[in-house]
């Protein structure tokens, strides 16, 4: 069991290492290190960064100390400590939603593209009813009935009901399309179960997938939530990069010049979404030529 | 248990037999349904013996193969092993006795693992031997038998084998159990033509040597005549002909199986003027028709076609031994 | 061309690479030289690897990366003589291709235009070459379409609507319309069932004896060489080791490689053992030295295991390329 592990830590390096040579890799690699390296900055915001008129107020950047680096905004706070804030609030709602999400999506995908028969029909009614759905105006209609209950915590909740079904109809695709192979004949004749099969068969294939569709349901979540929050629906207690933009639009910062309030949440959404997004596609190409049959290099 | 499936084996005549199984496909999103295989039976005796199912693509004989692996389950009809039905016979017994080989031996096997593997897998699991050095001894004397060397294969992978050795090694995973029956899938279409013959003589030797028999699917109808006792030539889901082999390919019945050896080029420069004489009427037809015909499915392209054979679905009729499903035998 | 007005073709010191990495390349075609000549039908022979196929694109003038090319291979237009590895792809797609040379692919689904209907396939071609009007060129179209027992209303037919067979049928008519003197074919009946081949194979050599042209057959079924050529050209490893005409070449083949390859092929009617060659092909990143074939040869002395031998060549345009005959 030890020795498994071990091999499962060699081979995830060895991948690592592969994965360094793609060019966009290392570009989606480095933006996301400096994302994550201003999120870990959020842990020393100063306490008072919250309070309103704190700071004085729509001040532009001025080099003398932290706090003032990026400016402060109309409510007399300061744009660098918001920002890494909002980041790490943003990042937290995607992850949490990629992970709830997803999983849920792996799961149902399985069961489907395994099933036959009846219950495979119930399973594709399921997900395909799911993936028609407009996925922001039902968010914008549960955003307004649950107003009050709207936090941190249960906004993940309420994008995974929307976030499973793509990735499920995903794994469904890529388990059906493994388990009518071959080789998977060969394994059932050598005696191996269904389980191990499901394991040691379909699911090496299954799981480069679903990393793909981790990273792609952190793109969807972020840019989800910025939607709402633009609207006025998300949380508004909590910072994040869509509230940020909210409360600039409200104050219409882009007319009064406050270039500094505007420009940060912006250029951060942008990264993440670019450099998860570089990350997304040189998995899925590194996956690729595998998949046509390459083994281990 | 098992010692009752042992008397069972003494008594029963019939090794496989296939009895009026007819399998249904769909495709299309209106779902344009046909007869992949349509009221096939065959019977193969307990004995030693290669079984050929021959036909060209769309006859029907890859589906029938895997109606008889149980991969489909076939809509009508059964499927019986030594008087068993197979969807009576728990999994361990069926993979004990039937076993496959595929047609490419690359997706025989999984890109991601050692192909090992699957060796040892099915020592351990099918031909149930417990002991670990025991079963590496039986891996490796059934690698050399089929003639690999156990020390050179261990830790390569799938992609590392050429063609000809990874169906090797797919032959020798189906031998580890000592199974009753091989079911080889048009097991030697995708080796170069030099290597076919060495793959071939294997099959014969452990025909020989092992008692094993084998259904062996195809449609080079040379390597049939070579090494198989008995055939069957499928055409659109139906056996229109089945008989000893050397007696069918040589004295041909039905006018597909005559179609089929008038065309085939054979590296025998002496046939070449028959070949290029003989001239075949080519008709346009649409294979969806072919499917489903009323009567006998052949009707479009056969030059003997008569009135009955478009709506009334010629029996078997039995002639000097081989059975042939064509109204032109009719009444002899 | 030196004013053998029977030759077509002539290829000269051809090679033919595929480049993986800067460093590393399958060398796919070693040094081959051949002739084509006029109302001639001739097969390249050889199994999996051994470059039929790279030197029918080479010498069809269809080279793209990550292949490359080099050597000559001199054709004749109109009088020209031209070096079909000099000239530009534009070129080759407005005076060669189609009309002077025609290649016929594996999968008919790599010539014929989902898009486009069978007709327009025909007066396209049509009308480019022979600068027509599009009613003209439907009429020939139709004509030829009946003349090869075809119904008319397949014009009308996207090629999906078409079974296999028929779209390599119409692949075939297609590469015979403008009555090219050289016809380039790459497994044309390979993906085709057996009676389908015949009636394919046997169209073609019907179209061959009327124009005359230079039909080449590339393929590993050594039945349909025995049936159809006149000349085999047996390559192994990028290189030709053997070339002859057909009957004597099946009777008595010189070359070891020959020998295993026709002797392991059973035929209906007989019975008697037979024997396969072992072994696999050679890598062609890194070949052996000396004779490709010496590591599987049942007569492999030293000499092959060090040199490359040369060809000998007898009468009755025989050619082998083995130590075996040559004298030292």
């Amino acid at each position: 069991m030890k020795l498994a592990m071990l091999l499962k830590i060699e081979s995830f390096i060895k991948t690592f290492k592969s994965l360094l040579k793609y060019k966009r890799f290392r570009i989606g690699l480095a933006i996301i290190t400096i994302i994550a390296i201003l999120s870990i900055i959020s842990l020393f915001s100063p306490p008072q960064y919250k309070r309103w008129y704190a700071y004085p107020k729509d001040r532009p950047p001025q080099l003398t100390s932290l706090d003032m680096i990026l400016g402060t905004t109309t409510n007399g706070r300061p744009v660098f400590w918001i920002m890494v804030n909002a980041l790490t609030n943003s990042l937290y709602i995607g992850l949490l939603t990629a992970l709830i999400g997803s999983h849920i999506g792996l799961l149902v995908g399985l069961l489907a593209g395994l099933s036959h028969g009846k219950t495979e029909s119930v399973f594709i009614l399921l997900i395909d009813s799911f993936i028609v759905m407009p996925g922001l105006p039902i968010l914008i209609i549960l955003s307004l009935a649950l107003k009050q209950s709207m936090t941190i915590f249960t906004i993940p909740l309420i994008l995974s009901i929307i976030a499973w079904a793509w990735p499920a109809r995903n794994v469904r695709s890529i388990t059906l399309s493994v388990a009518s192979k071959d080789f998977v004949t060969i394994a059932s004749f050598s005696g191996i179960k269904f389980f191990n099969i499901l394991l040691y068969e379909i699911m090496p294939y299954v799981l480069g997938w679903h990393l793909t569709n981790f990273i792609n349901t952190i793109i969807w979540a972020i840019g989800m939530e910025t939607a709402l929050a633009v609207f006025g629906l998300s949380i508004l207690s909590e910072d994040t990069l869509g509230t940020m933009i909210y409360w600039v639009l409200n104050y219409n910062a882009l007319f009064r010049g406050l270039w500094w309030w505007l420009l940060p949440p912006i250029i951060l959404l942008i990264s993440i979404f670019v450099g998860l997004y570089l990350i997304s596609v040189s998995v899925s190409s590194y996956l690729n030529p595998r998949l046509r049959g390459g083994g281990q290099q | 248990m098992l010692a009752l499936f042992k008397e069972v084996r003494f008594m029963s005549s019939s090794l496989l037999k296939v009895e009026n199984v007819t399998k249904i496909f769909r495709y299309g999103f209106l779902g344009f349904k046909f007869k992949a295989v349509d009221d096939v039976s065959i019977t193969i005796e307990n004995k030693p013996m290669i079984f050929t199912i021959a036909g060209e693509s769309g006859s029907g004989k890859t589906t029938l193969a895997k109606l008889i692996l149980r991969i489909y389950k076939p809509e009508q009809g059964r499927i019986l092993f030594m008087d068993r039905n197979i969807y009576e016979i728990d999994e361990d017994t069926f993979h004990k006795n039937i076993q496959p080989i595929m047609q490419d031996p690359y997706a025989s096997f999984n890109p991601m693992q050692k192909p090992t593997r699957y060796l040892k897998e099915t020592a351990r699991n099918i031909a149930g031997i417990k002991d670990e050095r025991e079963v590496e001894e039986h891996v490796a004397k059934t690698l050399s038998y089929v003639g690999l060397n156990a020390s050179e294969i261990i830790d390569k992978y799938p992609h590392e084998f050429s063609g000809g050795e990874l169906q090797r090694l797919a032959v020798a995973r189906a031998l580890l159990p000592r199974p009753k029956i091989i079911i080889a899938d048009e097991p030697v279409s995708m080796l170069d033509a030099s290597l076919r013959i060495n793959v071939i003589n294997l099959f014969k030797k452990i025909k020989e040597d092992l008692g094993i028999a084998f259904i062996y699917i195809t449609h080079d109808l040379a390597t049939a005549y070579y090494m198989s006792d008995r055939i069957a030539i499928m055409f659109r889901g139906t056996v229109i002909e089945s008989g000893e082999s050397k007696k069918v390919l040589s004295k041909p019945l039905h006018p597909y199986t005559q179609a089929l050896l008038e065309s085939l080029p054979e590296p025998d420069s002496r046939k070449r003027k028959l070949w290029i004489e003989k001239r075949i009427r080519f008709s346009t037809y649409i294979e969806e028709e072919e499917f489903i015909a009323k009567g006998c499915k052949y009707v479009f392209r056969c030059p003997y076609a008569m009135d009955k054979c478009k709506t009334v679905v010629p029996p078997y009729i039995k002639v000097n031994g081989t059975e042939v499903r064509c109204w032109l035998y009719e009444s002899r | 061309m030196s004013g053998e007005d029977n030759i077509v073709l002539r290829a000269n010191n051809v090679y033919g690479e595929y480049i993986v990495s800067p460093t590393i390349s399958i060398k796919a075609v070693n040094d081959v030289s051949i002739e084509l000549r006029r109302n001639e039908i001739v097969g390249i022979a050889g199994e999996s690897g051994c470059g039929k196929s790279t030197l029918i694109k080479i010498l069809y003038g269809y080279i793209s990366y990550p292949l490359t090319a080099r050597g000559r291979v001199l054709i004749n237009n109109k009088g020209n003589s031209i070096d079909v590895l000099s000239v530009s792809e534009d070129y080759k797609r407005e005076n060669i291709w189609w009309g002077v040379v025609s290649y016929i692919p594996q999968n008919s689904m790599n010539v014929l235009n989902p898009f486009m209907r069978i007709g327009d396939h025909f007066s396209e071609l049509l009308r480019k070459h022979l600068k027509i009007e599009k009613d003209e060129a439907y009429k020939i179209a139709e004509e030829y379409i009946v003349d090869m027992g075809m119904r008319k209303d397949i014009l009308k037919a996207f090629p999906h609507q078409l079974s296999g067979g028929m779209r390599q049928r119409i692949v075939v008519a297609l590469a015979l319309l403008l009555k090219p003197s050289i016809v380039f074919a790459d497994e044309p009946t390979t993906a085709v069932d057996v009676v389908l081949q015949k009636v394919l194979l046997h169209f073609l050599m019907d179209k061959q004896r009327e124009l005359r042209n230079a039909l080449t057959i590339v393929t590993h079924d050594m039945g349909v060489h025995a049936m159809v050529t006149q000349r085999i050209i047996v390559m192994y490893a990028g290189r030709v080791v053997e070339e002859a005409p057909t009957e004597p070449l099946f009777e008595d083949p010189k070359h070891p490689y020959t020998q295993a390859l026709i002797s392991s092929l059973p035929r209906l009617g007989d019975e008697s053992p037979r024997k396969g060659l072992w072994g696999t092909p050679p890598d062609l990143k890194n070949p052996p030295p000396g004779c490709e074939f010496h590591p599987r040869c049942p007569y492999a002395m030293d000499i092959c295991r060090r040199e490359g031998p040369m060809f000998t060549k007898y009468e009755n345009e025989w050619k082998v390329r083995c130590w075996l005959y040559l004298k030292r």
